[in-house]
């Protein structure tokens, strides 16, 4: 026999119970239903509805929407409501059903609702719940994303913007100021976002009461202190200013801890990398600073850009060096690849060819060795290099190139033009035996000649012919700036499109002629030092001792001469010596001396003296001849043979 | 540039030449010559120190050669071979007996030349009118 439901099941159900009328108004009701909304139940009976056991918004969805629902479906499930309770609102679910009715009374709905606080509360636990996790998750990503712009920052600085961008953006400070620890153990302001640098000198003092600061921590004054720890030793400290606007959260001190330990580990990165490409530049500084020569014969004028977007050291590099007495070489080159490696190789092969260099081998033969070299020395392969060799008395340009743009040649008289001759593979590429070349160009004094690496030229979008014409042209306009001023307009002009491109390297030469000139006053008190001079240009030249004795004394002879022609006691008469060494047409050699002064030839000062002078002149020289048109110039020649070609 | 008389034996007086003699120094040095010569039997001049001499030096050779000629006194020059001096006498045609290689030898001539001069002034006297 089924037991029959309890008598007070009605009143005592935990949930309300209501039976409706078709109209929605009470027909009847339990205890827990009158408890919940603390009403007599002779009240609720009189004829209300259900709808103004709700609150005003449950009202109206009940009227608007569940009834009508209630009517066509003839039950509701589990509907969120909130209900007018004695102590306040109450939210409850609200079941209900319709049933035909029995006894004739018509259609009545049967309604339950079931208290729903502790689900409330459970739901917005979960909702928080959920936030939370949502928030975390931003936070890790906040503090992924810092940590990827931590270890894609190359140098201090760089590495400073990014924590301080992390900082005062993601991580919600209003404005900060990066500290770092000096040489000494002090802090000294880098940088500062949102907010005016600090003055005044380092600081010795922790920003935190001297208390050893491991974690982000706020200080008395509201400011928030995060320290940077690297591997070893603290780096910095970042310090913050926390938005103090309403409804600004405060600033999570756990994700600025992590944040601060990425930092801290980013600037130990940074500073050895800082330290090695500072060796990497003290090496290249070290090994560009040329000392050209100090000869009257030339004048040269050098400029090395490092390439843009990069902070290695490249391997280009320009050298000026005697390889003998008398003869200049000139080197620009360029080595595979960038970093410390391409330096050092550059500093090998920069040593090897002021080793190698010397007249017998000549720009071909210097080649050739240098490919030898390169197969001990890996990182020197296929590099390019344009060498090239100056007389400076007589003005032969012996030069070849190894993979290198062509040297452009910029004579004093008529249109530039690039060398093309003496052309061959890079160092080390296979080349033949006695496959490399070199080509000869006679230079005339105040020529100009200018050797340079492809940075100067080669962009990746302009065709090369396009670069070498508008070098060309470039440095055509400049042809007759000074050698230094040159030499930098020319770089500034081609390289203002500074887009990505190489290291340039830029070398520019002008021969000064290797001719000798000397003025004297009349007064000949400069002879003794006008003989010295002429002696020591002979010496330059190759010219052997006993044929520069007799030069000096042909000159000297001749100056006496042109002296007493002149005017002896005319204090503004002056003489003038000019030498020079010539090629003749049988393909020797001579020197040529040359004296002239502004007097006139007086026969009646004729002397024995003057005789003898003549004699002697004659006697020394291959030829003397005498000019007295407008003065009285005396050109005397001898053939010489010098020491070297 | 230097002319200056420098020991030797008592009846040869010797004078010694060095640095460059050009026509800037030649002038500063022709007042000095009278006195270099006067009270001297038979002179030398050693010109192998000379590092430079050309024509306007010459002079200084020409003028020392008068005074002693106008003194009758024997003049001889020492110039070694191969030396500056030695080149410039030489192209001019100055050698010959005025020009010795060495010092010695100069002062050989001279004496040469001094006892000549005495023997023929000697005859000269003897000789009745």
């Amino acid at each position: 026999m089924t037991p029959s439901p309890p008598a007070d099941g009605w009143d005592e159900a935990p949930c309300a119970l209501l039976v409706l009328r078709a109209d929605g108004s009470l027909l009847e009701v339990n205890r827990r239903l009158l408890d919940w909304v603390g009403r007599d139940r002779d009240e609720l009976l009189g004829g209300v509805r259900v709808g103004h056991l709700l609150t005003v918004g449950g009202r109206i969805y009940w009227e608007t929407h569940l009834a009508p629902l209630l009517r066509v479906e003839g039950r509701l499930d589990e509907v969120a409501l909130d209900l007018n309770g004695a102590d306040g609102r109450l939210p409850v679910l609200l079941s209900a059903v319709t049933h035909p009715g029995s006894n004739g009374s018509g259609t009545v709905v049967h309604v339950a609702l079931s208290s729903a606080k502790e689900r409330t509360r459970y739901e917005r636990e979960l909702l928080a719940a959920r936030r939370a996790a949502d928030d975390a998750a931003a936070s890790v990503q906040v503090l992924q994303d810092a940590t990827a712009a931590l270890s894609r920052a190359i140098g201090v600085t760089a590495v400073a913007d990014a924590a301080l961008s992390a900082a005062v953006g993601p991580l919600g400070a209003a404005a900060g100021t990066l500290w770092l620890v000096d040489g000494d153990g002090a802090l000294v302001a880098h940088s500062s976002r949102g907010e005016a640098p600090p003055p005044g000198p380092p600081r010795r003092v922790l920003l935190h009461d001297g208390h050893s600061l491991d974690r982000a921590a706020t200080r008395p004054d509201g400011r928030i202190v995060v320290p940077l720890l690297g591997s070893a030793a603290l780096q910095g400290v970042l310090s913050l200013a926390a938005r103090d606007g309403l409804g600004d959260e405060p600033l999570d001190l756990a994700m600025l801890t992590a944040l601060g330990q990425q930092a801290g580990l980013a600037l130990d990165r940074a500073q050895l990398y800082e330290q090695s490409a500072s060796v990497a530049h003290e090496l290249q500084r070290a090994l560009l600073a040329v000392e050209p020569p100090d000869d009257q014969r030339f004048a040269v004028a050098t400029t090395y850009r490092p390439g843009v977007e990069r902070l290695e050291v490249g391997g280009d590099w320009y050298d000026v060096f005697l390889a003998e007495e008398g003869v200049l070489s000139l080197v620009v080159g360029d080595v595979v690849g960038r970093g410390l490696p391409a330096a050092s190789a550059m500093g090998q092969l920069r040593s090897a060819v002021r080793a190698v260099a010397g007249a017998e081998a000549g720009p071909a033969g210097l080649l050739s060795r240098l490919d030898r070299f390169v197969e001990r020395v890996q990182a020197a392969t296929m590099a390019t290099i344009a060498y090239a060799e100056l007389d400076l008395v007589g003005g032969r340009l012996r030069y070849a190139c190894a993979g290198h743009p062509p040297p452009l040649l910029l004579p004093a008289n008529g249109p530039p033009r690039l060398l093309w001759g003496g052309r061959s593979t890079p160092l080390g590429a296979y080349v033949a035996a006695g496959q490399r070349g070199e080509a000869v160009v006679q230079l005339e004094p105040w020529d100009r000649l200018l050797l340079y690496t492809d940075g100067l030229f080669e962009r990746r979008d302009r065709a090369l012919d396009e670069g070498l014409q508008l070098l060309t042209d470039t440095a055509a306009e400049l042809s007759t700036v000074p050698l230094r001023d040159a030499v930098q307009s020319l770089t500034a002009r081609l390289l203002k499109d500074e887009r990505s491109r190489d290291d340039v390297c830029v070398l520019l030469i002008s021969w000064l002629g290797g001719a000798f000139e000397r003025q004297l006053s009349a007064d000949l008190s400069a002879l003794s030092a006008v003989r010295r001079a002429l002696a020591g240009w002979l010496l330059d030249s190759g010219v052997a001792v006993d044929a520069r004795h007799d030069l000096v004394l042909a000159a000297s002879e001749a100056i006496t001469n042109a002296a007493e022609h002149g005017g002896r006691s005319l204090a503004s008469a002056r003489v003038t010596l000019r030498a020079r060494i010539e090629q003749t047409e049988r393909g020797t050699e001579q020197v040529v001396l040359q004296v002239q002064d502004q007097g006139e030839w007086r026969p009646e000062n004729s002397s024995d003296e003057r005789g003898r002078g003549l004699t002697i002149m004659g006697a020394l020289m291959d030829d003397v001849s005498i000019d007295n048109v407008g003065g009285t110039t005396v050109v005397m020649t001898r053939r010489v043979d010098r020491a070297h070609a | 540039m230097s002319i200056e008389i420098v020991p030797g034996p008592a009846d040869v007086r010797v004078l010694e030449a060095g640095g460059e003699i050009d026509i800037a120094v030649v002038a500063l040095l022709m007042d000095r010559l009278d006195a270099l010569v006067t009270g001297a039997d038979a002179v030398v001049l050693d010109m192998s120190p000379v590092s430079f001499l050309d024509s306007s030096g010459l002079r200084l050779v020409d003028r020392l050669a008068r005074e002693c000629g106008v003194r009758a006194v024997p003049f001889r020059v020492a110039a070694a071979h191969g030396s500056p001096s030695r080149r410039v006498l030489e192209i001019v045609g100055m050698t010959g007996d005025l020009v010795t290689a060495d010092r010695d030898a100069a002062e050989a001539a001279v004496r040469a030349e001094r006892l000549t001069q005495q023997s023929t002034a000697a005859n000269t006297q003897t000789v009745p009118a």
